[in-house]
């Protein structure tokens, strides 16, 4: 028998919890009812769930940025299949934000929030890619790529997953303060990051 | 194609609701006592 001696922490707090429904419920709500943006794919519009997402994910860790990626997932046009796609950006981003969150001047905090939030977009696009050629077979991996990275939707889908977040961040500092602790974030973004980009790149 | 006129009230709905969430997290800073 083996004594317990360390105190046992809760993985998330009741505020962490209350933060993952609060925008997994608002992220379902919005997807549920179809506002989306028109003029992505055939059948698949720009969905907004990205903007819940990463305020999860900021506020309340990246295990409140999961639960909010797996409830919606459940609404989404894509299907529950979609759900560990969001994850790489997830992971990037929860890697990056409590240093991000340390820079004094507000003007680079907020720049350095888009640089990050273009990174981690872009390795969860080749994930996304593999899905629509691999799975759905709508176009190829490389006709993806080039559609989505010089015809627009990445600075769209940019717009949706940073913009009022980089808001939130600059007007309301404290609901957004990284008080979670996830213990190996940098390992879990870099080996989602790498099966992402492997998968799109094997499908290329 | 354009947005219909329910999507553009949603979203501002939405992102107003949001900004509302935010700020009561940040004001009222509910459910941090136990921390």
């Amino acid at each position: 028998m083996r004594s317990e001696t360390a105190i046992k922490q809760p993985i998330m707090s009741p505020r962490q919890i209350a933060i993952a429904g609060i925008f997994g419920a608002l992220a379902m709500i919005v997807t549920g009812m179809g506002l989306a943006l028109p003029g992505y794919l055939p059948l698949v519009n720009f969905e907004l769930q990205g903007t819940f997402i990463t305020i999860a994910t900021m506020a309340a860790g990246p295990i409140a940025g999961i639960i909010v990626s797996f409830l919606v997932s459940l609404v989404s046009a894509v299907g529950v299949i979609s759900c560990p796609f969001y994850w790489p950006h997830i992971f990037v981003l929860a890697a990056f934000y409590p240093k991000i969150y340390e820079v004094k001047n507000v003007a680079l905090r907020f720049v350095l929030f888009w640089v990050v939030s273009a990174l981690a977009l872009f390795i969860q696009y080749w994930g996304w890619w593999w899905l629509y050629a691999a799975v759905f077979k709508i176009m190829t991996v490389e006709a993806m790529f080039w559609y989505n990275m010089v015809g627009g939707p990445y600075i769209i889908y940019l717009l949706i997953w940073a913009l009022i977040p980089s808001i939130v961040l600059v007007t309301t500092p404290n609901f957004v303060k990284p008080r979670w602790r996830m213990p190996g974030i940098i390992w879990l973004a870099l080996i989602s990051s790498i099966i992402a980009i492997i998968l799109g790149l094997l499908w290329w | 194609m354009p947005l219909e006129p329910w999507q553009i009230a949603g979203a501002i709905i939405m992102i107003i609701l949001v900004f509302i969430i935010a700020f009561y997290f940040e004001k009222k800073r509910p459910f941090e006592k136990e921390e």
